[in-house]
Order: C-alpha cells, then structure tokens, then sequence
C-alpha cells in the first residue's frame, strides 16, 4: 500500500487556540469546506456553531473543500482527482503534549490554494497577537 | 532512524491491500510484504504497514490510501522493527510504519487475515 500525503508542522503559540485558527484559515479560501472528526462519520459545516462555541472537534479531524469532496473521499479514499482538496489536521496542545504543535497533512504540495491556507494557518499558530482579548487579560490575571 | 518500539496499539500491526495483493500474499505460508518506490519522491523506499485496525473510522483518509487498498486486510504480532513514517508527529499520530526492504512474516507471528468486514 502507497500511503500518500505529506505533513505540514507549525509550532503552536502558548494561549492559541490552534482548532479556532484552522477553522478560520479554511473558512476564509474554503468557505463551502465541511469537516469531519477522525473518529466520526458525520460530515459538518462551517455554519454549526458547535464547531466554533461547542469546540466540540476533536484533536484530529478533516478539512475537505466542499460536501461533494468529502463525498468522494469517503467514497474512493485518496485518489487522483481528490488530492488537493482535503486536509488532515492533527493538534497536539493539551496539558499532557510536551510540544505545542499542529500537523497538517496534505495530498498535493503543488496546490496554490493549499498553500495560501497552510500561510494562514502558520501565521495564526504561531502570532499571540491573534488570541482573542479575554485570554490575554486572563493571562495576565494569572 | 530508529525502530518505533512500543507505538503500536496492542502489538498487533495490520497491511490492508486489494484483492490482486492480497492473493499474492498468502499463497505462500510466510507472508512477504514487498517493499516498492512510492509515488512520493520524499517517501522511503519500503513496505508500509500501520496500527490502526480494520474497524477504525476513516480509515482511508487515516493513513493516505486508496478505499480499494483497503479492503483486504493481514494482521501479525509487532516485533518491533519498523520505523515510523512520520516521527516528527507527536507519538500518538504515529501510525504509519514501514521496513525500508521486503518484509516477511512467519507463520508464528501471523494473526488474521481475510475480507475487511467493513469495507463497503
């Protein structure tokens, strides 16, 4: 078996919401993107709230282009027309991860608009100045 | 490069093919997992293996593989002599393994093999 994909690291800032960044990144180049927790079969959309209140998406989830996209994956697994649209994100900042890192694993390095969200993504993960206020003053209260 | 150790979920590691790999394998009592060049130019040359099981959700997407590699499925005891694929990720994201040249396993480490009950 060739297992493809090719993986991505960014550091994550401390107080970052690493899950909060990636959904905004994929939003803003892939606003009809769905998501899917790796231990879900549940395709959900960027409109549920609980993605974005509920936090309720797991440490390792997948980020595909569109509902038809994820369709196709779930189909067909990795094939040759579906490789550069699906990203597969992995966050390892819990009290327990020595090293704050996101992982992103993708199918097709070549690809334009992959490239612009992995930026985003980079510069949301690793820039404090993009926490939201509430943490920074709780960080100072501490 | 070292050997992955204890990642392995339970000790057991799994090989998912298709139907041509899959009759390929056992028709020989010890099974030989080819090594070959995958498409990848930054990926080693080796046969690939993994620690998640057939039931696992997404499993395709999971570890980078066509549904139709899926199908089949061997499972043997870990000896604990591949690598891991991407050690850079936190250990718990490790589960793709590889052996940079043929790999074979004897009959006394084999577990099951057969139709992924799952595959649809």
């Amino acid at each position: 078996m060739d297992m493809s994909g090719v993986d991505r690291y960014f550091p994550i800032a401390y107080g970052v919401d690493a899950t909060d960044i990636v959904l905004r990144a994929c939003q803003r180049h892939w606003p009809e993107c769905v998501l899917r927790n790796a231990t879900d079969d549940e395709d959900r959309s960027l409109d549920d709230p609980d993605l974005w209140i509920g936090n309720s998406l797991g440490k390792e989830f997948f980020v595909y282009r569109c509902r038809r996209v994820a369709e196709c994956w779930h189909k067909q697994g990795a094939a040759e027309d579906n490789r550069d649209s699906m990203l597969h994100v992995m966050i390892a900042a819990g009290e327990n991860d020595r090293n704050r890192i996101c992982v992103v694993e993708i199918h097709d390095e070549a690809n334009n608009m992959i490239q612009k969200i992995l930026a985003a993504m980079e510069q949301g993960l690793n820039d404090a100045g993009t926490v939201p206020e509430i943490y920074l003053l709780a960080g100072e209260a501490a | 490069m070292t050997a992955h150790g204890s990642l392995a979920t339970g000790g057991i590691i799994y090989h998912y093919t298709d139907k041509t790999g899959y009759q390929a394998i056992i028709a020989v009592s010890d099974w030989n997992f080819r090594a070959r060049h995958p498409r990848h130019p930054r990926k080693p040359h080796g046969a690939y293996f993994t620690t998640l099981p057939p039931d696992t959700n997404n499993l395709a997407e999971r570890i980078g593989v066509s549904k139709m590699k899926t199908r089949y499925f061997f499972s043997f005891t870990d000896s604990g002599d591949l690598h891991p694929l991407n050690a850079r990720r936190p250990v718990r994201f490790q589960v793709k393994l590889y052996y940079p040249d043929d790999y074979l396993v004897t009959v006394e480490r084999q577990c099951q093999h057969g139709e992924n009950p799952l595959w649809t």
